[in-house]
């Protein structure tokens, strides 16, 4: 079954469907655990879970709002569906004609791939190569839509014109980008917008790169970045929804600062499982600007260089959580694989009852215990 | 392949590695190289535009490099020989100089010993 708008319904709940090929295309990499899913059943295939419909009914909510009020971020075990969610939810905004800004890897932004260069003050780096693929990125993901928004900083040219200008050279590639963002969503007659990021985690740590003295530099010391994090920080954007996807696959994007903030926060969709991560709670007379208990010499957020240099925290967050995979869910997904050739076993209900105990219900356990045998 | 300051830098490496075939040019100098030019830590050599090679160039101008560094450590061995310093008599024997055993292994020692003594103690 195809992926599209109509098919948010309660009676498809469970089901296994397709994103559509001119969505898939534009994303270069779902994350590795996705994209080998994709090729072994040859099909960009997930499953639609009841916490996806509620995601996607909290964005078309907040969409709707005059003023954008909070920034969605999905958290959840390793492996739960977090990006799976994102990637439905982005797809069906953009099959209701919403402008979509996504971004699939975060990560790839400060791993060290992207060519840089620091400012002629030094407060902040560029990445021109960079800023020219997302600007590409932005008119592939909404070719149409642009042409009728005016440019804030270019009197007379559309954001299109804008956009083409930075990904041909004729303007820094930045600068270019800035606008495009600014300009997008501060246009009056538009759709609404929908910011979607993954690896959300890493905005908020160090990144690979260096500074002249050899120190680490910081995520929001990126002028792409800081584009972000300006936006989050001040909200307020009609017809916007802002969602992001937190990372727990790769070590190098944990990020200590927002996973402190996530921990005090409850999730607000009815379908969140129980974290199995809770702290303990020790009720103590003095804690610190984190309300963390731990001493300093094994807290890891008092030992994040991030945590102490980033002062402009995001105005508000709402977590959502996304649930392990339901009994019901593992047999749907066990079928599935079964009759595209990744599970080479009668599904029975005494084999879901195994592979329920035996993955709790993780959704990348089940699949890497299925590729397994 | 790039040459450099009479040094040939593979292509296809990253700079911070293919910065190593230097003499006098480590891991840890390759990295803080790439650091004061802004170069990227995946940035290969065959990527380097034109005037990051300039700059690389110019900043391993100042360094003592190559022939530089060569001549400066040769002198300070035909220094500690010339003073007659203990140093200078392991140096001259093709011994280990920093007080390591000789009844077993000292290999190294006795090899570059036997090499630094055919050039009169030049490197």
């Amino acid at each position: 079954m195809e992926w599209n708008p109509t098919t948010v319904a309660r009676k498809n709940l469970g089901r296994f469907v397709s994103l559509p090929q001119d969505f898939i295309s534009k994303v270069p990499a779902a994350g590795p655990n996705l994209d080998r899913q994709f090729k072994l059943v040859d099909k960009p295939a997930l499953m639609f879970r009841e916490s996806t419909a509620e995601l996607i009914h909290l964005i078309d909510k907040e969409g709707s709002k005059d003023a954008c009020s909070t920034a969605f971020v999905v958290d959840g075990a390793r492996g739960s569906g977090k990006t799976a969610s994102l990637l439905l939810t982005a797809s069906h905004f953009r099959s209701k004609g919403w402008v979509v800004i996504a971004a699939p890897r975060v990560s790839q932004w400060f791993s060290g791939i992207e060519p840089y260069e620091p400012s002629a003050d030094g407060s902040k780096y560029y990445q021109p190569d960079l800023a020219r693929k997302l600007l590409e990125s932005i008119v592939a993901w909404n070719p149409s839509a642009l042409e009728k928004l005016p440019s804030l900083g270019s009197s007379g040219q559309t954001v299109a014109n804008v956009a083409a200008s930075g990904i041909a050279g004729a303007v820094p590639a930045h600068d270019a980008f800035e606008d495009v963002v600014k300009s997008i969503l501060a246009a009056k007659d538009r759709p609404p917008v929908l910011i979607a990021l993954d690896q959300f985690n890493a905005l908020f740590r160090k990144t690979e790169y260096c500074n002249a003295k050899s120190q680490p530099i910081m995520s929001n010391e990126f002028a792409v970045a800081m584009v972000f994090h300006n936006i989050l920080a001040e909200l307020g954007q009609p017809k916007t929804a802002i969602l992001g996807a937190v990372d727990k696959t790769e070590s190098l994007v944990n990020s200590y600062y927002l996973q402190n903030l996530l921990q005090k926060l409850p999730a607000v969709n009815k379908t969140a499982g129980k974290a199995l991560d809770q702290p303990a709670v020790v009720d103590l007379a003095s804690r610190d600007e984190f309300e963390v208990i731990l001493p300093p010499s094994i807290n890891p957020v008092h030992n994040d260089a991030f945590a102490e240099q980033f002062k402009q925290t995001p105005k508000h967050i709402s977590r959502v959580h996304i649930p392990e995979y339901s009994h019901s869910e593992v047999g749907q997904v066990l079928h599935f694989y079964s009759q595209n050739n990744v599970l080479y076993k009668e599904v029975s209900d005494r084999l879901v009852a195994k592979w329920w105990m035996i993955s709790q219900g993780n959704p990348l356990d089940v699949f890497k215990s299925c590729i397994s045998l | 392949m790039l040459f450099l300051l009479g040094v040939n830098l593979p292509d296809d490496k990253l700079v911070r590695i293919a910065l190593t075939s230097i003499y006098g040019v480590g891991r840890r100098t390759g990295e803080t190289i790439c650091h004061k030019l802004s170069i990227h830590p995946q940035c290969r050599l065959r990527d380097l535009p034109e005037h990051k090679v300039t700059e690389l160039s110019q900043l391993l101008n100042t360094m003592t490099i190559e022939s530089d560094l060569r001549r400066e450590t040769e002198n300070r061995i035909r220094a500690l020989v010339d003073m007659g310093t203990y140093r200078g008599l392991r140096h001259q024997a093709g011994l280990p100089v920093h007080g390591q055993r000789t009844r077993s292994n000292a290999s190294s020692a006795r090899a570059n010993g036997r090499f630094l003594r055919a050039r009169g103690f030049s490197t």
